[in-house]
């Protein structure tokens, strides 16, 4: 379990990772905390010739605070999220989310930007960040652009990503008074991806009752008009795809229960 | 959603009284024991909590070794057509590529148990069995090399197709995984003991059930390594490697390599990062790297990285048991019938099938049931080969007993308590012989379940269990009654065989444990044995049992448990496993320390003008015993053997350095109508707990858990209790989360840990454990086996409270959510 051989640059900024990241004929890989990528090295599973190292871009560790939210650099890990060391716009959900994000040692090094880039249905920042209606800012050398982090994600570990984009960016919306969320893991041990997951969003001033089902075969399932738990759960039916039996049971659970969470504040 | 943390409730201790007229049988032991029995901390926590251990990757190499990696088979069945090394021998650093074609050269196969061409080499000879077999070696400058090395091999490869479920392996028409042997069912044998058939006949009822136990097994934190080099001029090689033994394995090894054992030297560090049985199934690696060492003319090391660990280390054989008891109305059961089908996957590696007959005397486990019939059959299979883990055939046989015993009270509509309590081995009848040929030494089995379920625990559990289920939660509870072998006679295995074969092959019986003390000639006091302690606190032990003998204080006793078997005591029984080293090697121990103080003594008592038997030693000094003044020194003792032997008394060999050995006459071979003592020592765990089921998204949450244990004398309870914790927690991976899965190919699913679930802290809660004693009466310090209890008893037990919880028949292990949400929803579907 050793990684093929591989080059490895730190840049000092994000234009130069970016660079980095679209040499002709070089095949290379952002590296943020190594918590996905890392074991995925060792296992041969991806050998990239080129490594770059962006956990330490000043630009990922940028945090800004506005009237319509909060930006969050992609480089911020879950432990930092956990620990309030970012302000928080979500009446507690980001810091209650990434507490239940794997161990302690994980959440320290794991990120933000690379959770979602990495494109794993069953993590928690895609199900959580979807429901809030987050977007992520992507740059490359085409430029920058914007995308809803529940449109980011193609399939199972698969992103609209190019190869020379990073995520540098999260833009959660501010919710307002008297918003409410609820959010559900089902895992077999404390620790473990979910088995499913559910997120729901209550934030009546803005219109907005969103619930995301995650962990499942692809992409989350949002339900832009929730109403309530039995109708969401028959839009999560209607468009799940490849559920076993036992599956659409604990998807459905999680949803569930990710309302009555709501619900009980 | 996953369990909290029940508060730790105080360890209890209960000595019962020895009963009047059964005093046991030999007491070997007048001594005061001052620090046996005491909970004293473990001294080998100051290195391994600070990260100072010695481990078998620690340790310095030669700067000339080389390392090692292995390609390992993608197939579960296949010829190898060709193997092309060009392109890796091509690769700057590259050293050596080793192949099946070399290994055959140069060493034999392994000797297998049966007599059967089951023929396995350290890497594939012409054809791969399953996936992860060993088809290549490269050797390079290091460890990245060799890897990409890998990368470069290519092997091609012809497809068959495989034998993978062990029932549809054991059918005539089965693809043979062993073409030489014919049949994938390499052994069947039936054994009967009292008159099962007129049992059966007479009984009112007979129940019966079918269990699997899933292939599954325990991670030490260490892998597997070995540092292999290959001494020309003596045509021998020294190896290094976190081998646990049994050492039985040692000739298999020596003989694979063509060489005497004692031009095979190996030796074990210090410190292992745990064992649980799985470091013995490095002894292919041994062989593997010797060979190694041998073709590059370099020193070899190879550490085993934690996907082939998962893929390829060690399983514990699966089990397909038919179990069916002959019973009576009122829940006595007067016979039991077994149909075993163990799968050992592709190879039968020594001491394989172990698991099927290690349990073979004791089959009727903490019941006095006087009919037994068994068939025990062994299938190979295109699976990687079984080897031991903890418990080593017990949760297997107590999956099926105790789940039985379950299945007697529902369709009597008993209460399970009852039916147990029914069926015990009274008090009055030890030491009792079981049908199929266990001696248990000693025991209160009725006792130690009313301690258990006394002090309102039981009541507890029927009070939590109501109120659940008068909210209509799903909520059971169950019990488990388990015998707990300790020291394997080292016979046990040719129960395998025919009693012709037996004869011919000659008899095994017996299990030698060795040790030496060795007083310096300032008195310094040190300790080697024949044990390989992988966590449990052995070094702490040896200093209390030796310190008693010597009065002197334990932190005076140096204890260093590297082995070397150049130059240290063993035999073939020697190694830590099957929960030997409380009634073996701590009895040599205690009997080399004994020794040693009766030679001191003697010395003394020229010095005092005593008879020896008028002197105790305390304090660091030989006393008589109504006159502490009248002493000396135990250092001054020491130096007289040592600086002046023309004045030892007459007959006394110079130097103080004992070796002891010890075998209990309890051990011996199998009779000629197959009855077998298969261990020396026998204790009782008695749990009970109380589970509730999601009925959502079906997981178990362990509500209240109560384990009881009669291990006999505890040496430390200390460790006792850290014995039972770890065995609780791996018994609770084995009933919920552990297992390994092959798809309907034979490729392995379960290869990291994020497939194979470990369960942590966090998954485990803490159990009330509770002791009682019946000191064992076959050895000196009254103490048995403990390390295994909680692997036999704790899967059967959880299965039991969730059959009782949902009203099911068969619950599976492990029982995991998705098992369990099948289980309920058939339940739930109306009679068609
Ligand atoms: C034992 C364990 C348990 C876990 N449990 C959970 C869990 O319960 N829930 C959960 O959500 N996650 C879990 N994870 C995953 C964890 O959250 C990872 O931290 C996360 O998936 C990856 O973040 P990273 O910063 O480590 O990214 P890396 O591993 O460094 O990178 C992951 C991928 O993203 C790319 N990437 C990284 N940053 C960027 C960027 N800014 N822009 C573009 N591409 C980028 C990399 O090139 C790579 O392909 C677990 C991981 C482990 C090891």
């Amino acid at each position: 379990m050793k990684p093929a051989r591989f080059d490895y640059a730190r840049p000092a900024s994000l234009d130069d990772a970016i660079g980095l990241l679209g040499t002709e004929d070089v095949f290379a890989k952002a590296l943020a905390g190594g918590q996905s990528l890392g074991p995925m090295l060792n296992l041969r599973l991806v050998q990239p010739e080129l490594l770059v190292d962006i956990s330490r871009l000043p630009e990922l560790a940028e945090v800004g605070e506005e009237n319509e939210g909060l930006t969050l650099g992609a480089g911020i890990t879950h432990a930092a999220i956990e620990d309030r060391r970012v302000p928080d716009v979500t009446a507690g959900m980001l810091p209650r989310v990434a507490g239940q994000i794997a161990f302690r040692a994980v959440r320290n090094r794991g990120t933000l930007g690379g959770s979602l880039a990495h494109g794993d249905p069953a993590a928690d920042w895609v199900t959580c960040l979807a429901a809030l209606g987050a977007e992520v800012v992507i740059r490359g050398r085409a430029g920058r652009r914007q995308v809803a982090v529940a449109d980011l994600m193609r399939g199972a570990f698969e992103t609209g990503l190019e190869a020379d984009e990073l995520l540098t960016a999260i833009r959660v919306p501010r919710l307002a008074g008297g918003a409410r969320w609820g959010y559900y893991k089902v895992c077999r041990k404390i620790g473990e991806l979910a088995e499913a997951v559910a997120a729901v969003v209550h934030d009546p001033e803005r219109g907005v009752y969103r619930a995301v089902v995650g962990a499942t075969h692809g992409s989350p399932i949002v339900i832009a008009e929730a109403r309530d738990a039995g109708a969401a759960a028959e839009v999560m039916a209607a468009a799940a795809q490849g559920f076993d039996d036992y599956e659409t049971q604990v998807h459905e659970v999680a949803l569930r229960r990710a309302f009555q969470a709501l619900e009980q504040g | 959603m996953c369990f909290g943390l029940v508060a730790t409730p105080p360890v209890r201790y209960n000595r019962t009284t020895p009963r009047e007229g059964r005093e046991p049988a030999r007491i070997m032991t007048e001594i005061a024991a001052r620090h046996v029995g005491q909970p004293t901390e473990r001294t080998e926590d100051l290195r391994l909590l600070r990260g100072r251990g010695q481990y078998a990757d620690d340790l310095a190499v030669s700067p000339r070794t080389v390392h090692a990696a292995i390609l390992r088979s993608p197939h579960a069945h296949a010829e190898i057509v060709s193997i092309d090394a060009k392109a890796a021998l091509s690769l700057p650093g590259v050293i050596a590529v080793v192949t099946g074609e070399d290994v055959q050269a140069l060493t034999d196969p392994f000797l297998v148990a049966l007599r059967q061409p089951l023929h396995q080499w350290s890497l594939a000879v012409g054809r791969v069995r399953y996936v992860g077999e060993p088809v290549a070696l490269v050797l390079a400058d290091d460890r990245y090399l060799a890897e990409d090395a890998l990368d470069l091999l290519s092997v091609s490869y012809r497809e068959l197709p495989v034998a993978l479920d062990p029932a549809e392996a054991a059918q005539e028409d089965a693809p043979l995984v062993h073409e030489a042997a014919g049949t994938n069912l390499v052994s069947v044998r039936d054994f009967s003991y009292g008159d099962p058939d007129g049992a059966f006949a007479a009984a009112d009822r007979r129940i019966a059930l079918t269990t699997r136990f899933p292939r599954h097994s325990y991670m030490p934190i260490e892998n597997f390594v070995v540092v292999a080099e290959y001494h020309e001029g003596d045509g021998a090689w020294d190896v290094l490697a976190n081998f646990q033994g049994p050492y039985s394995t040692h000739p298999v090894m020596a003989r694979a390599l063509r060489v005497p054992g004692a031009r095979l030297r190996l030796r074990t560090p210090r410190d292992s990062g745990g064992s649980f049985g799985i470091k013995l199934a490095v002894f292919p690696y041994i062989v593997l790297m010797a060979i190694a060492a041998r073709m590059a003319g370099r020193p070899v090391k190879w550490v085993e990285d934690r996907y082939e660990h998962l893929l390829a280390a060690n399983s514990c054989p699966e089990r397909v048991t038919t179990i069916e008891a002959a019973v009576r109305d009122d829940g006595t059961i007067t016979a039991l019938r077994f149909d075993q089908l163990e799968d050992y996957g592709a190879y039968l590696r020594a001491p394989m099938p172990g698991p099927l007959y290690r349990m073979h005397g004791a089959m009727t486990g903490a019941y006095d049931i006087p009919n037994l019939a068994i068939t025990s059959k062994i299938v190979v299979t295109n699976r990687m080969p079984a080897g031991l883990v903890r418990g080593f055939g017990g949760p297997q046989l107590y999956f099926a007993l105790e789940r039985l015993i379950q299945r007697v009270a529902v369709e009597l509509d008993l209460d399970p308590l009852d039916v147990i309590r029914k069926n015990l081995i009274p008090a009055h009848a030890f030491p009792y012989r079981a049908a199929a040929g266990a001696l248990y030494d000693s025991g209160d089995y009725a006792k130690a379940i009313e301690i258990a379920t006394g002090d309102g625990r039981l009541d507890d559990l029927i009070r939590r269990r109501d109120a659940a289920r008068a909210e209509g939660r799903l909520y059971g509870i169950g019990f488990a009654a388990v015998v707990e072998p300790g020291m394997s006679n080292m016979g046990y295995l040719s129960t395998l065989l025919t009693t012709e074969a037996r004869e011919r092959a000659g008899p095994k019986n017996g299990a030698i444990s060795l040790a030496t003390v060795n007083v310096d000639p300032l008195g310094a006091v040190s300790v080697s044995a024949d044990c390989m302690p992988q966590g449990q606190g052995h070094e702490t032990v040896l200093a209390q049992i030796v310190a008693d003998q010597l009065g002197l204080a334990p932190d005076e006793i140096a204890v260093n448990l590297a082995h070397d078997t150049g130059k240290d005591p063993w035999s073939i029984a020697a190694g830590t496993y099957s929960c030997r080293f409380t009634p073996g090697t701590a009895v040599a121990v205690h009997k080399a320390a004994r020794q040693l103080r009766d030679k001191l003594a003697r010395i003394a008592s020229n010095t005092l003008n005593l008879r020896p038997d008028d002197l105790v030693f305390t304090g660091a000094r030989i006393q008589a015993r109504d006159n502490p003044d009248n002493a000396v020194a135990f250092a001054r003792a020491a130096g007289v053997a040592h600086w002046a032997p023309a004045t030892l008394p007459d007959g006394m060999a110079p130097g103080l350095r004992e070796t002891a050995a010890w075998t209990p006459p309890e051990l011996a071979a199998p009779t000629e109508g197959d009855h077998i003592n298969t261990s020396l020592t026998y204790g009782f765990v008695f749990d009970m707990c109380g589970v509730e089921v999601d009925p959502i998204t079906a997981q178990v949450r362990i509500d209240r858990y109560v384990t009881m244990h009669d291990s006999g004398k505890l040496l430390n309870p200390l460790l006792a209790e850290g014995q039972v914790l770890g065995a609780f927690a791996q018994g609770v991976g084995t009933a919920l989360h552990e297992e390994f899965v092959y798809d309907s190919e034979g490729s392995f699913l379960t290869a990291t840990f994020a497939d194979y679930l470990v369960p942590t802290v966090n998954e485990v809660p803490r159990p009330e454990i509770l002791h009682m004693e019946s000191p064992s009466p076959f050895t000196p310090l009254g103490a048995k086996g403990a390390g295994e209890g909680n692997c036999l008893a704790t899967p059967a037990c959880l299965a039991n409270a969730v059959a009782d919880a949902l009203g099911i028949a068969d619950p599976q292990l492990p029982m995991t959510p998705k098992r369990l949400h099948a289980l309920m929803a058939a339940r739930d579907e109306p009679a068609p």
